[in-house]
């Protein structure tokens, strides 16, 4: 059923819940609040009165007169002894590095400020990013002040280096047999490092191993093409793109790059003649990708060796058998091998799963397609998928007798399936050393912890694809007492390439690999120096590229990969098993701002769960579960993995398949200072194929009746909604809209229960929706333009005189907007991080969340629409519109919150004295209190806030001087008890207005990049002057496809929406 | 002073008192400070007792009793004495390797004796008006007002008393009449009178009054610091630096032009040229020592340590002691034994800054929640130092000059022309344009452009 108007969020929505309708009417909802103050022991026990109050309050008033009544304390200020020349106290200095971890790449820009840093920026001369960033390099700043660092080189206690140094060497002889483990490691330094360590001990092997792993499409392409590598893709060339479970916007190899060239080719600017790409997505459960897909086919895991091989053989590759492939998905695949035929050469088929047969079949449907050379390139290709399951698989259950275990970056003792076997191997070694820079389960098994560097405190490189290098530059002095890995292993080896005798060894050895082997290979620099310089300024370099990326010969066997393949499994609960966009496979999990960003698809924060299928019940609800098993969102469950037992809350998901469950990897872990202990640990229950490659995915699993609720469920799907509208039961059951009920009448503008918070259509509908400009003159077909005209028209019936108003002020000088583009939003959530870095937003722990306390300046919103059982998903980046009409000012009874003449809609903490009317009072739900005191930053020690006062911990956030240091000295921190909310980045806006007048020039559109904007890696969000009529800010809101959300409420916002438009394959049924 | 006369004299003397101020001609030393700053303080030590380029200052009328008009016209021109053939003028220029002292013609008799007295009260008390103050100095504001307030608490109890005994008399006089009158004979008491309602609802309603205005005064006025003048760990002196060697503020303060912070200048900046100069006019050797042992200069050697933070504290002490011996052999042609306790005092107020950051003590301290940028100001705004921090050029010892207050900005932002027609940045504003065109507005003030927006401040 086609349904252009129906937008949904969640089942209880979709239902219309009275108990769910009736929250939504208030604005600070209680019942969790109560729930939470039951368990508090405190209150239970309280014996307080009146006059204990009184006495409080008595107590309260003295301590504070007396606290008032103190002398002004003697501030001091201390000069640098020599000031640094690049630095000027109060001027952000910016680096060039490059962020790295496993196989994750982000070339940078990183913001210091008097020599810490605060920001992570990107770099737009990195061809692969172009600028753009993720949450989790975002993220890296606040992870460099983790007080779980490891601070000091250690055996079973603290040692100097000289002391480990000597007792390791003394432990290691020419013959040793020494394993070093690291994830994938794209350094060429440091590769050269272990080199040089392996001409003094030559029995060294490297094993390098992906928590989720590529093995098996380097195994494919090595038996394909020739090559062990992983080829790179080109999204952007696409026209259609097919990608079986292979989550390429959110986890799969290269997720920043791909989401760049993914939006180029999705964008659209004009309405006549209009085209975008066309994705495809087979899966079982709904990734952050396949909610982007325009058409997502639904697939058992087990069905997709069949699914492929189905393709193959409509491509008219001699294939095998599909039998056991659902027919809805065999008849989809006839129709994607039709459109895939007329697109060769301009069409992508990716496969994320890790089996060599399958991925040998998705080659040989490339390469028949004709994609390399055009849209894949194997001559350049990526690095950022080297890990080899069978090297680190054979290394744990063979025989491999090890002297010397060196852990280098992995985690094994968590992420592999077979951890606790790689545990016993580590404990059973003679000797085992961790590099790791932080405390996690391998490094606490190990003997001598030789901590490395934080990445923002190191000299280092990086080559992420064939001829494109990038160096890490330290950005701050080391805080603790670590040391470059690469150093230790050469000074272990007493490698003659290390100068030891220099102020800064590794910094020369590096500078000499690069003398040696990139100097040498880029020319135009006359000297050594100009181009190290060069490089170090840019940060990245990138040789031409290999030509010859499209002469490849097919050598794989592809009747021997169909019939070793998969056969589907038709009855039983399947389950696949993905990354988490935030934390990743567990190496991200302790960064609190990580584990508080909501995953873009389930919008759960600081736990993972298991993802269960809706179905609707033929008359009028929707309802989650299993043949036989009624779930409901929040319930508590064991899941059976492969025979392990784990237990999870259920978020009922739409688009999930029948049968089948989804759940998230990276949670659970033991050692993860601040993530510690949040959701259970999936590693052990993920199989190992015979291959020894890891498989994420589960033939046989099982999911029991409800085991009860989670009491710390914290999902913020509903905690801010808007729009909501649905049979009142006071009205008989009339259609109201809930934001209208809460302001006390109905009928307001003209009966408006429709409200325009998402506008979707299809591209080939998208003329029609769109529909004639009343300006032009007569409307034949009414569309957006109409509605928006007729909405004009409804606001101008008013007694004020906004046109004067709009002329007098906003019209002079500027006028601050933004515009974003609904199809270019992948949902990532990388601005939300980046949100939080720039404006010192706290976190607030997973009980807060629970209470509806998250305090996120910028959320993204995630609707549903389409067909319930495979919805479309539209992603929505919410935070404060700046209404130059704005509900919240008028309502504020101190004026803490007002207009500037510049559009902006201004909060003044420390005038706001907390009476929260402004956020009640706020159709968009984007005004954030401080309940508690989230930064710790109030003079008495009340009402702190613990990140996991939910497990009764007294983990606070802040409270130290070394966290601090990451937050941003031109933004207030924020007190308990005042209102905050999106500010359009208004220390940055003065920056650049500062600049330009002082350097006597106006000021130019993209002087002023809000955090938000600069993060995004697919250049969603567009902020500007709207009174400049050139920038491309006025540009969005000229285009066609733009509305203001809730316009019809004459908020007169200054954010615009460009409608969603998918291009979705009607003829497929969903 | 002023009230002390006042005390011991009636009202009729408040005449005299203000003929008196009218016409006060003594030797003024503030005026010779000012002059002995911009015409001495180059050859003669600043505390009158050692010598420099030229000798010590200290008694020198005591030097030339009984010559006085000589010693004016030696200070004019001392070349022109010489000629004349004076014994003790040509003695002190053999005495002084027949180094020729710079003439002042321009000075006039007044002004010498203003620098004569500045420069016995130097050499007597070691300031220049005594008795001394330890902070703030004798031309505190603080001091004049005081008077100006005792001077209206003496003419509100005259005309108080006048009032009271008016009262008495109207009172008298009433009680008289009542008598004749043959009404009631019985006078109130002062008693009866103090404890009327009238009186009593008076007392109470002037108390409220008077306690609400302090208490809501002192709570605005709460956190705030104007006048703070804190003893700095270097006496450091505007009053020389920025007054009379004309240094540019900006030339040490240079975050002003490009930073939010103007920045205390890091030690380096001191040392580009106290690595030459090493004796301050005013305190010789021991303030410039400080800056040399907390940058880890070698004066000595005339070089800096090589490896200044890991050096031996004691050696470098010694190093100090030395040099600081060495010049005062130089200088003051003692004998040791003299000498030596001198360097010890001073090395005692030295050695903390070995090895040690310069610590200063912050005197602007802006309110919580305020963003201010010096360069939006100074740069942009093209404002002059001094509009905020007052004539620091004439300071002696830094003090806060400006409330630092809301209302104090506001009111700065509601008056200051912006330069609105010579910076492009501004060509946006069209209809400001159009207004000053058409002469609808005469100028375009910070306020105009929203300069009084809460976020342009507080974000």
């Amino acid at each position: 059923m086609k349904n252009n108007n129906k937008v949904w969020a969640s089942v209880a929505e979709i239902n219309n819940d009275a108990e769910f309708k009736k929250t939504q009417e208030q604005e600070f909802v209680d019942k969790s609040l109560m729930e939470g103050l039951a368990d508090e022991k405190g209150l239970q026990s309280t014996t307080a009165n009146r006059r204990d109050f009184l006495k409080y309050l008595g107590f309260g008033l003295g301590a504070a007169t007396v606290a008032a009544s103190c002398e002004i304390p003697v501030k001091k200020a201390i000069p640098y002894t020599v000031k640094p020349d690049a630095i000027v106290p109060g001027v952000a200095t910016y680096y060039a590095s490059s962020i790295v971890k496993g196989g994750d790449y982000c070339p940078v820009l990183v913001k210091t400020r008097e020599g810490r840093p605060i920001k992570i920026e990107g770099n737009a001369l990195s061809s692969m990013t172009e600028g753009g960033t993720s949450a989790r390099a975002q993220a890296t700043v606040l992870e460099l002040y983790d007080i779980n660092r490891i601070k000091t080189p250690r055996g079973k206690e603290a040692m100097t280096w000289a002391g480990v140094d000597a007792a390791i060497t003394s432990k290691l002889n020419p013959s040793s047999n020494i394993r070093i483990i690291s994830n994938t490691l794209m350094s060429p330094s440091t590769k050269a490092a272990i080199e040089a360590f392996k001409s003094k001990y030559p029995n060294t092997q490297h094993i390098q191993y992906d928590a989720v792993s590529s093995s098996a499409m380097l195994d494919a392409n090595e038996a394909s093409f020739g090559k062990r590598v992983i080829p790179s893709y080109d999204f952007s060339k696409a026209n259609v793109v097919v990608s079986f479970d292979a989550d390429f916007l959110g986890t799969w190899i290269s997720p920043i790059e791909y989401a760049k060239d993914y939006a180029k080719n999705r964008t659209i600017n004009k309405i006549d003649g209009a085209t975008m790409s066309r994705h495809y997505h087979f899966e079982n459960g709904m990734s952050l990708t396949g909610s982007n897909a325009d058409n997502r086919v639904l697939i058992r895991p087990s069905e997709r060796g069949a699914a492929i091989v189905a393709l193959a053989n409509a491509l008219e590759i001699s294939g095998g058998s599909t039998s056991g492939l659902n027919p809805k998905a065999q008849k989809a695949i006839t129709q994607i091998a039709k459109e895939l035929k007329a697109n060769s050469g301009a069409s992508i088929v990716v496969c994320g799963s890790n089996d060599m047969n399958e991925q040998i079949l998705i080659n040989k449907i490339n390469e028949t397609l004709g994609n390399y050379g055009s849209t894949i390139d194997l001559a350049n290709y990526s690095n950022q998928r080297q890990g080899d399951d069978k090297a680190i698989y054979n290394f744990v259950n063979g025989n491999d007798r090890a002297d010397a275990v060196f852990i280098l970056g992995a985690n094994p003792a968590f992420d592999l399936p077979y951890a606790d076997k790689f545990a016993a191997k580590l404990k059973a070694a003679p000797l085992s050393v961790s590099f790791n820079g932080t405390e996690d389960e391998t490094t606490s098994l190990c003997q001598y912890a030789c901590p490395d560097h934080h990445i923002l405190e190191s000299w280092g490189d990086v080559e992420p694809k064939a001829g494109q290098y990038s160096l890490i530059q330290p950005t701050i002095s080391p805080l603790f007492d670590t040391r470059a890995v690469g150093e230790t292993l050469l000074r272990w080896a007493d490698s003659d390439k290390l100068d030891t005798t220099a102020e800064q060894p590794y910094y020369e050895f590096l500078k000499k690999q690069w003398q040696e082997n990139i100097f040498a290979k880029k020319g135009g620099f006359a000297r050594f120096e100009n181009f190290w310089d060069s490089a170090l300024h840019d940060g990245v370099i990138e040789l031409e590229p290999e030509a010859g990326g499209g002469s490849v010969s097919f050598a794989g066997d592809i009747a021997a990969a169909a019939s070793a393949l998969n056969k589907p499994k038709s009855s039983g609960i399947e389950i696949s098993i993905q990354e988490s966009i935030g934390i990743g496979a567990g190496q991200y999990a302790n960064n609190p701002w990580l584990l508080e960003m909501a995953d873009p698809v389930t919008r759960m924060v600081w736990e993972n769960v298991v993802c269960v299928p809706v179905k609707f019940d033929g008359i009028n609800r929707y309802i989650g579960g299993y043949e036989g098993i009624k779930l409901d969102t929040g319930d508590l469950v064991d899941v059976t993995i492969n025979g392990k037992v784990s237990r999870l809350p259920v978020v009922l998901q739409f688009g999930q398949m029948p049968n089948t469950a989804t759940v998230q990897l990276g949670w659970g872990r033991s050692k993860a200072g601040a993530g510690s202990e949040y959701g259970a640990n999936l590693f052990p229950s993920l199989g190992v194929a015979k291959s020894g490659n890891t498989q994420y995915y589960s033939k046989t699993a099982d999911i029991s009746a409800s085991m009860g609720r989670d009491k710390n469920f914290a999902c913020v799907q509903l905690h801010h909604t808007m729009g909501l509208k649905g049979p009142g039961e006071e009205e008989n059951g009339e259609i109201i809209n809930v934001d209208e009920k809460v302001l006390g009448y109905k009928g307001f503008q003209g009966s408006l229960t429709e409200r325009s918070v998402i506008n979707q259509t299809n591209l080939s509908d998208l003329k029609a929706f769109i529909g004639d400009d009343p300006q032009d003159g007569k409307v034949k077909t009414k569309g957006l333009l109409y509605k928006r005209n007729y909405f004009e028209h409804l606001n101008e019936q008013t007694l004020y005189p906004y046109k004067e108003y709009k002329e007098e002020f906003y019209d002079q000088g500027h006028h601050w907007g933004m515009s974003i583009d609904l199809n270019a939003c992948t949902g990532c959530g990388a601005c939300t991080i980046a949100c939080m870095a720039e404006n010192n937003v706290p976190v607030v722990g997973r009980k807060e969340v629970r209470r509806v306390h998250e305090m996120a300046w910028i959320r993204i919103d995630r609707y549903y629409f389409g067909e319930a059982d495979n919805p479309n998903t539209v992603y929505q980046p919410m935070m404060c519109q700046h209404c130059d009409n704005a509900p919240c000012e008028n309502v504020c009874p101190v004026a803490a919150t007002n207009h500037s003449a510049e559009g902006l809609n201004q909060m003044t903490y420390n005038r706001c004295i907390g009476t929260r009317y402004c956020a009640n009072n706020c159709p968009y739900k984007v005004r954030r209190f401080n309940w508690l005191d989230y930064n710790q930053a109030d003079l008495f020690g009340y009402n702190e806030s613990k990140l996991d006062s939910d497990k009764g911990g007294s983990t606070m956030y802040m409270a130290d001087d070394l966290t601090r240091m990451v937050l941003n000295p031109d933004v207030t921190v924020r007190t308990r008890g005042v209102i905050e909310k999106c500010s359009f980045c208004v220390q940055r806006i003065q920056e650049a207005k500062l600049t330009a007048k002082t350097e006597l020039r106006q000021l130019k559109d993209g002087d002023v990049k809000v955090a938000c904007q600069s993060a995004c890696p697919t250049g969603a969000i567009v902020f500007g002057d709207t009174n400049d009529k050139e920038s491309a800010v006025a540009k969005g809101w000229e285009n066609k496809r733009n509305y203001f959300v809730l316009e019809e409420v004459n908020t007169r916002s200054s954010v615009g929406y460009l409608t969603k438009v998918t291009n979705k394959n009607e003829q497929l049924e969903a | 002073m002023i009230y002390r006369r006042l005390n011991i004299k009636y009202l009729t003397t408040l005449v005299l008192l203000f003929c008196s101020l009218l016409s006060f001609a003594a030797p003024n030393p503030n005026n010779g400070k000012t002059l002995f700053k911009t015409k001495c303080a180059t050859c003669h030590n600043g505390n009158m007792k050692a010598d420099m380029t030229g000798p010590a200052l200290g008694g020198v009328e005591e030097r030339w009793e009984g010559k006085e008009e000589l010693l004016y016209n030696w200070i004019r021109n001392s070349q022109q004495v010489i000629t004349s053939g004076d014994p003790y003028a040509v003695k002190l220029f053999n005495d002084w390797n027949k180094s020729v002292m710079q003439a002042f013609p321009e000075l006039t008799n007044e002004n010498i004796d203003d620098i004569l007295l500045y420069v016995n009260n130097m050499y007597d008390s070691g300031c220049a008006e005594p008795p001394c103050e330890p902070i703030g100095g004798p031309d505190d504001p603080e001091e004049e007002e005081s008077g100006f307030n005792w001077l209206y608490a003496i003419l509100f109890g005259i005309l108080a008393l006048l009032a009271l005994a008016l009262v008495r008399i109207t009172s008298n006089l009433n009680h008289l009449a009542d008598v004749k009158a043959g009404r009631g004979a019985a006078r109130r008491t002062l008693l009866d009178i103090l404890t009327s309602k009238g009186i009593v609802t008076f007392v109470i309603f002037a108390a409220v009054v008077i306690g609400g205005f302090t208490t809501v005064n002192n709570a605005i006025n709460f956190g705030r610091q104007q006048d703070y003048a804190p003893i700095q760990p270097i006496k450091f002196s505007h009053e020389t630096h920025a007054g009379i060697n004309k240094i540019d503020c900006q030339y040490c303060h240079d975050g002003a032009r490009r930073s939010k912070h103007a920045v205390i200048p890091a030690v380096n900046t001191c040392m580009n040229c106290h690595k030459a100069l090493n004796n301050g006019s005013q305190y010789g050797k021991t303030e410039i020592s400080k800056i040399y042992a907390a940058s880890g200069f070698d004066p000595v050697g005339n070089k800096y340590y090589d490896d200044y933070a890991n050096m031996n504290k004691d050696t470098l002490i010694e190093n100090m002691r030395n040099w600081l011996a060495l010049e005062f052999k130089k200088d003051e042609k003692l004998k040791e034994k003299d000498y030596m306790g001198k360097v010890n005092e001073q090395l005692d107020e030295i050695a903390p800054y070995i090895q040690a950051p310069m610590e200063w003590v912050r005197i602007h301290n802006l309110p919580d929640h305020v963003y201010f940028n010096h360069a939006q100001h100074v740069v942009a705004g093209g404002v002059e130092c001094q509009t905020c921090h007052g004539a620091v050029e004439e300071m002696e010892t830094m003090k806060q000059y400006a409330p630092l207050s809301m209302g104090w900005c506001v009111n700065c932002h509601r008056e200051t022309e912006v330069q609105f027609a010579d910076n492009p940045y501004y060509d946006t504003y069209t209809k400001y344009h159009d207004d000053l065109k058409a002469g609808t507005m005469d100028k375009i003030t910070v306020e105009d452009i929203g300069g009084l927006e809460c976020q342009k401040c507080h974000y």
